[in-house]
């Protein structure tokens, strides 16, 4: 894959869950001469059908989720600082004096009480967000009103980096499986195929949950960012999995128990076809799987998912070979599901 | 301004390895003056008018920034680090760093995510649990880093409405920024008093560029120039009512000159100059009270830009406030040519 500089747009891209529709417009740009049938569903879903070489056995549908975590305005001070809550799951200690986006156009950073003026206590404690305001410079309420609107969207202010190896960004989980699926749709492909980019995962798979039910899948491949904790004070399985060592898959987390056929076909592709695959050594998180396996009368799911560093902050980390790991791998399953060979 | 203080705040220049910014500094300074040099310990001295006037007066900036120094990298290539000065670990987590390697490497420090968490949220992590992450196999983090090797915090500089900018490392190029321009604003006057313009090392740590300069020089006055607390949600007592853009801070303190004070605030009101009251009852935590005391000791003020999130990736200032110290920092020098 020789054009990461997508991948750098889809994650630069503001979209927290409910307001992906600047993502959604770019995927679309990218895929609209390639795909032969796409439409957008009630929930704000990009449902692609692009036609292969041959007919399948079986219905796949890939997906991956265009959302991200971020933030919402929920009310602005009298001194113009604005309220915010979080959309999707974040960690507060990552985030005092950070800086973010507002509305998808103004900077702000989130306050910071100057550790000089603390005492020992608040020196040691992270802030609930009812004591953590952004700063976007507006010095009232009504100043403050003038260029945002109580629910704008707030995203992690966007610091891509590559430097050959590894890949720095905010939202990689999931704009590196949007990014897998759209060099798919951009390749020649040996079955027709369902690619369904969906919103709102972060806030309870929404979106995955009405894709799966109008696609009506036999077999479903989910494109993930999976959470690897491989660093120093975390040993053993406790690290879940590791950045470098290939393409995810697990046997289990927090909300599927994964079809042991399309496991073990993962582990055929990656002995015959020498792609680096890892098994997750935790029970933990969970993803879109969650809702398309037990979708209508049952999917048969697996996801395939790319360790990721950092999860659900401003700079999340993957390395550039699991990505070509993960690309091969998904690719040789599709078209065993397809053909009827799991 | 803007775009000189943007520059300021992307160097390095953690305590201890200012040479980045120093350098820059000197080049900067050399637009204005023929005599500029920069010590052993990076401190940059830059000197205007006569070397015989009857009057030395030093205007001191720190040009350190807080930051960490690694002490540890592991067999992975993580690396531990350590504070190198006041640095708010609270703002630490997942923050995006530069590593002053070899080349500059950017990286970040780690962090658990949500999905793994200890619950233990609303903590803090402690100083000793931080390490950077380059993203670099280890053999090529261990070609280019070594012990001791500065990291400082990353962040865009940007602006914010009304005139403000975030950027860290504010405090102190801030400070700095503003006896760039004095530098202009009196390079073509005739000056009856020797100025010089010390750009301070080592400030967070220990001050030792405030404590060994000016033992070369018999100063009679000092104007030291840093950031200072302004208002924030928590930030109480007389800070609540200091605001950004609302001018220069002006410093009373026991070890302070009050002349120096008064002749500061009379300059503002006769120039319809808005200023701030600070008031430090002890010491005031910056070089003034280590210049104060050089020598047979020296007239000394402080005067602060008022900023807000100090010592974290966040620092905000309000660009005026920046101009207005260099403004009155010339009127004041001029002021003494007039007697």
């Amino acid at each position: 894959m020789d054009n990461l500089d997508l991948l750098k747009r889809l994650c630069e891209t503001s979209g927290i869950s409910g307001d992906e529709n600047r993502v959604r417009a770019l995927i679309i740009d990218e895929i609209k001469d390639f795909a032969d049938e796409y439409r957008v569903d009630n929930l704000g879903n990009l449902i692609v059908f692009k036609k292969g070489k041959n007919r399948p056995k079986n219905k796949l549908m890939i997906s991956a989720h265009m959302d991200e975590v971020g933030f919402m305005v929920t009310d602005i001070t009298s001194d113009g600082l604005l309220k915010f809550d979080e959309v999707g799951g974040i960690d507060r200690r990552v985030l005092p004096a950070t800086s973010v986006l507002v509305g998808d156009k103004y900077n702000g950073v989130i306050l910071n009480k100057p550790v000089h003026l603390c005492d020992s206590n608040e020196r040691n404690s992270i802030p609930k967000y009812a004591d953590m305001f952004i700063d976007i410079g507006a010095t009232s309420r009504e100043e403050a009103l003038s260029y945002i609107s109580l629910g704008d969207s707030i995203t992690f202010e966007a610091l891509y980096q590559d430097n050959g190896h590894t890949i720095i960004s905010k939202a990689l989980d999931d704009r590196a499986g949007c990014y897998l699926m759209i060099n798919m749709l951009k390749s020649e492909l040996l079955y027709d195929m369902y690619f369904t980019f969906v919103v709102q995962e972060e806030v309870g798979l929404n979106g995955a949950k009405v894709a799966a039910y109008s696609v009506d899948p036999d077999f479903s491949i989910v494109l993930e960012s999976t959470t690897a904790a491989d660093i120093p004070s975390v040993s053993g399985s406790k690290q879940v999995c590791l950045v470098g060592d290939g393409a995810v898959v697990s046997y289990m987390d927090r909300r599927t128990i994964y079809d042991k056929g399309l496991i073990k076909a993962c582990q055929d592709i990656s002995e015959v076809q020498n792609i680096k695959l890892q098994f997750k050594r935790a029970v933990a998180g969970g993803n879109d799987a969650g809702v398309i396996h037990t979708s209508r009368g049952g999917v048969r799911t697996l996801a395939v998912s790319l360790p990721c560093r950092y999860l659900h902050s401003q700079l999340s980390l993957i390395a550039r070979s699991d990505l070509e790991h993960a690309y091969k791998l998904t690719n040789i399953l599709a078209e065993r599901i397809c053909g009827g060979e799991v | 301004m803007k775009k000189l203080l943007f520059d300021l705040c992307s160097l390095g220049g953690v305590s201890g390895d200012e040479g980045s910014v120093s350098a820059y500094c000197a080049e900067y300074l050399m637009q204005f003056s023929d005599d500029v040099r920069v010590d052993c310990n990076n401190n940059v001295i830059a000197a205007f008018g006569r070397k015989e006037a009857e009057r030395t007066v030093l205007l001191d900036a720190h040009i350190d920034r807080i930051g960490f120094v690694i002490t540890e990298i592991d067999e992975n290539g993580f690396l531990k680090i350590e504070k190198c000065g006041g640095v708010d670990t609270r703002a630490a987590l997942d923050s995006p760093v530069t590593v002053h390697g070899k080349t500059d490497l950017n990286g970040v420090v780690c962090c658990m995510p949500p999905h793994l968490s200890d619950g233990n949220e609303d903590k803090a992590v402690s100083a000793e649990k931080l390490w950077v992450d380059l993203g670099l196999p280890a053999d090529v983090v261990k070609n280019n880093v070594s012990l001791g090797d500065s990291v400082s915090f990353f962040s865009k500089p940007k602006e914010l409405l009304n005139n403000r900018i975030t950027a860290c490392a504010l405090d102190n190029r801030a400070g700095v920024a503003s006896l760039l321009k004095t530098a202009e604003y009196i390079s073509d006057i005739e000056l009856n008093c020797r100025i010089i313009i010390l750009l301070s090392c080592q400030e967070e740590t220990l001050a030792a560029g405030a404590k060994t300069v000016p033992f070369n020089y018999d100063i009679d006055e000092c104007i030291s120039v840093d950031v200072s607390f302004a208002s924030q949600p928590s930030v109480d007592d007389q800070y609540a009512n200091i605001g950004l853009g609302k001018g220069p801070m002006l410093c009373l303190s026991p070890i302070l000159n009050r002349e120096m004070f008064n002749k500061m605030k009379k300059l503002c009101e006769t120039n319809e100059m808005p200023y701030q009251l600070e008031v430090c009852a002890g010491k005031t935590g910056t070089n003034s009270d280590h210049i104060a005391l050089s020598k047979s000791g020296v007239k000394t003020m402080l005067v602060s830009i008022p900023e807000r999130n100090m010592h974290s990736q966040a620092e905000t200032v309000d660009v005026s406030d920046v101009e207005a110290v260099a403004k009155l920092l010339s009127l004041y020098i001029k002021g003494g040519k007039n007697g």
